[in-house]
């Protein structure tokens, strides 16, 4: 028999886009108003839509209604919030199931073996952090009965990579450290990090913290985070065998304390409550000289950048140079595949210059390896640094070419000194 | 084998001569040309995998059968214009309904009639009182069925539902009368219901079709009804229809639901066509605007395209 491979996706699409109208339809659950009875359906169908779609194949769908469909959370919220217990119950079980649609619309999935690669894209979608505070509402709510609501909450402010507004920061971290806390289940826990991670930019800046945010922040929030990624100290590692080793919770904790060091008032917090002990101690899974991972690029980051008054710091002194020279090593080897369109950007010259200064110990081997894919980006770099040129002629200045420039030539003299030293090693050998 | 001989020869035979034959025009010439071979194949991919009890017992040695017959029976071997199976199965069967003498071919015609497509334009409107004649032939005197025509007074009810959606579809008339002249489509529908109870739950979703205008709630049956599998799948294809019509209630939506969640929950992972039907049918229920042309398509995977109104929004 032939099958159309197009019809299923096609229907499938179809009744998402359809659902969605009629969801919206909803206006948070009052079905009084609905004379069509398509709302009606819509909201009954609740119940199994997430699986048709899941059986209907996959597709991706990017949505650009994830906004309007939290809007119908928060009016759901509200409702159920003024509304007698039982129907408070049903309308928290559909906001639940509204949510479960959108990860399934999206293609998120909620296993939480892949939470920390679920991703949701806000692109064409206007939003501000007041469009985040309901949910904070909503976890503030059901965190304590409904750990898998929580879960979900998390999750998707955790898949867009967005945050609340200051208004509701302090509730939010409240609610963060309730749900890292080590009596909860661990995917709850790792799913508070990755919101964390989200909001990582507006938890580094303490210094523009009121004394409340900035004390919950340094005296709850940072050992919590702590606590998730690693067991408590005096702990075997039998105890807690989820704690160790986790390639991608790994990668999200190090971006947070990257963003988290970029602001020199958090260094000695870093430094007290053990963060850096848990980076160094992370050097051997991730900067190998096999297969070194872009955890070690953050890694760097945080060192570096930690170094400048490292006096306070003095675990890093039991850093040996061959680890140093590993992490550096590795950053380049693996660096970030979105690098020239973040601000990681920003850390390359200094990774530049800590780069030069373990150089001398590096292998022949290193240092053609090193070489090879400083090459290589030099030549993604310039590509870019082309493209703007082009864009620029024919449009407005752009600020970032300056600073791609001096980063092009900062790179260069690393590459001439690798290259030196590289030359360096053949003399040698021509002596002996 | 003597049955499919039977069906080849009922076939060739009224290829040959004009005999019990009563369609006339180039459509019946088509018909005539196309149903012996669209017969053979039908049957051969139709029949075994029908949960219709009629021909079951007999469905693997036609299969067998067919196949040896196709290379050895230089009868068979007709040329056939390119027209997409689909287009010549109904026509076949319809015509097999209306001409055939021998009681196990009307049988196993009529056991198809869910099993393939309607085309819209396919013209039912004398088939349906036809069916009704044969059903009440099955009647005695006392309003019973006969016992040893219960079978296809079963089959010739199931049929007759069937059609009569497609024939709602064409129509677009409210509370019809497209079986009996005597009498509306709700009482007569109402009347087989009360003798072939078998077929309670598929009368009683029928029903919903032709309700008269005093009639204030609907027949769906009951979600809590444990149907076998063949009838939830058959639900799943009718129902877009009642909700395209607006012919369903509360109690049709629930069942809508109910049909889908138990489809789809089912520990086996559900086959293609069921997923097919039951998103559809969620499509339909929220409002999609679906061409009929893909509500009457039994084989939904290879529904053509659904207007979505959204995109465009």
């Amino acid at each position: 028999m032939i099958l159309c491979s197009s019809a299923l996706p096609r229907l499938k699409e179809s009744l998402v886009a359809q659902f969605q109208k009629a969801l919206w339809a909803c206006d948070g659950g009052d079905l009084d108003k609905d004379s069509s009875g398509v709302a009606r359906r819509a909201w009954n169908l609740l119940d199994i839509i997430c699986r048709i779609l899941e059986l209907a194949g996959h597709l991706y769908i990017p949505s650009l209604h994830m906004m309007r469909n939290l809007d119908v959370c928060r009016k759901i919220y509200s409702r159920a919030r003024s509304s007698e217990q039982n129907d408070a119950l049903v309308l928290l079980a559909a906001l639940r199931k509204i949510l479960h649609f959108m990860f399934t619309a999206t293609d998120i999935s909620r296993d939480p073996a892949h939470l920390w690669y679920a991703r949701s894209f806000l692109q064409g979608c206007p939003h501000s952090p007041e469009d985040f505070d309901g949910l904070v509402d909503y976890l503030d709510y059901i965190y304590s009965d409904d750990q898998e609501a929580a879960y979900d909450v998390l999750l998707l402010l955790g898949s867009m990579g967005v945050h609340c507004s200051p208004a509701k920061q302090h509730l939010f971290i409240e609610r963060l450290v309730a749900c890292m806390d080590s009596t909860m289940p661990p995917h709850l826990r790792d799913a508070a990090l990755r919101a964390a991670h989200s909001a990582r930019e507006e938890m580094a800046s303490i210094d523009a913290m009121d004394d409340r945010l900035r004390d919950m922040v340094l005296t709850k929030l940072s050992p919590a985070i702590l606590s998730v990624v690693c067991p408590p100290p005096g702990a075997t590692p039998e105890e807690y065998p989820d704690r160790l080793f986790n390639y991608g919770r790994d990668l999200c904790y190090l971006q947070l304390v990257f963003a988290l060091a970029k602001n020199s008032d958090w260094h000695p917090h870093l430094s007290e409550d053990r963060h850096i002990d848990r980076c160094i101690s992370m050097i051997p899974d991730y900067c190998n000289s096999e297969s070194p991972t872009q955890h070690a690029f953050y890694m760097a980051g945080i060192f570096l950048r930690i170094t400048p008054e490292h006096q306070s710091v003095t675990s890093l002194d039991l850093v040996t140079e061959q680890q140093w020279w590993d992490v550096m090593r590795s950053a380049w080897i693996q660096l970030p595949y979105d690098i020239l369109d973040t601000r990681d950007f920003e850390l390359l010259p200094v990774l530049v210059d800590g780069t030069k200064k373990y150089l001398q110990i590096s292998s022949k081997s290193d240092l053609e390896k090193l070489i090879g894919r400083v090459d290589q980006f030099l030549e993604i770099l310039e590509g870019d640094m082309q493209l703007k040129r082009q864009l620029q002629e024919i449009g407005p200045e752009m600020q970032s070419l300056e600073q791609e420039e001096g980063i092009a030539i900062a790179v260069k003299e690393l590459r001439s000194a690798a290259s030196d030293m590289l030359e360096s090693f053949g003399k040698q050998l021509l002596v002996t | 084998m003597t049955f499919l001989f039977a069906l080849i020869q009922d076939a060739q035979c009224s290829f040959y001569s004009p005999g019990p034959v009563r369609a006339t025009g180039a459509f019946a010439r088509r018909s005539l040309y196309v149903s012996s071979a669209a017969l053979h194949k039908g049957l051969r991919s139709l029949v075994p995998g029908s949960s219709t009890n009629v021909v079951d017992s007999e469905a693997q040695p036609l299969d067998q059968d067919s196949d040896v017959l196709a290379e050895n029976d230089g009868t068979l071997t007709l040329h056939l214009p390119d027209i997409p199976t689909s287009d010549l199965e109904a026509p076949s069967v319809k015509w097999l309904l209306e001409t055939s003498t021998d009681p196990e071919v009307f049988l196993t015609a009529a056991s198809l009639v869910p099993q393939v497509e309607w085309p819209l334009d396919l013209d039912i409107s004398d088939l349906l009182p036809q069916l009704y004649d044969i059903f009440t032939s099955c009647v005695n005197i006392q309003r019973q069925i006969i016992p040893s025509l219960e079978e296809k007074a079963f089959a010739c009810t199931m049929a007759l539902s069937h059609l009569y959606y497609g024939r709602v579809l064409q129509a677009q008339l409210d509370h019809g009368n497209f079986i009996c002249s005597e009498d509306t489509d709700y009482r007569v529908f109402l009347e087989m219901g009360s003798m072939c109870s078998a077929n309670g739950p598929i009368f009683n979703m029928t029903i919903n079709l032709c309700l008269p205008e005093y009639a204030s709630y609907g027949w769906f049956p009951s979600v809590s009804e444990d149907f076998p599998d063949s009838v939830l799948e058959w639900m799943s294809h009718v129902l877009p229809y009642h909700f395209v019509t607006g012919r369903v209630d509360q109690r049709g939506e629930d069942l809508a639901i109910a049909v889908i969640s138990k489809m789809l929950s089912s520990p086996s992972s559900p086959s293609t066509q069921i997923i097919a039907n039951c998103t559809l049918l969620a499509c339909v229920m929220v409002g999609a605007q679906v061409d009929k042309k893909d509500i009457v398509r039994i084989d939904k995977r290879c529904h053509r395209f659904i207007l979505w109104i959204l995109c465009h929004d």
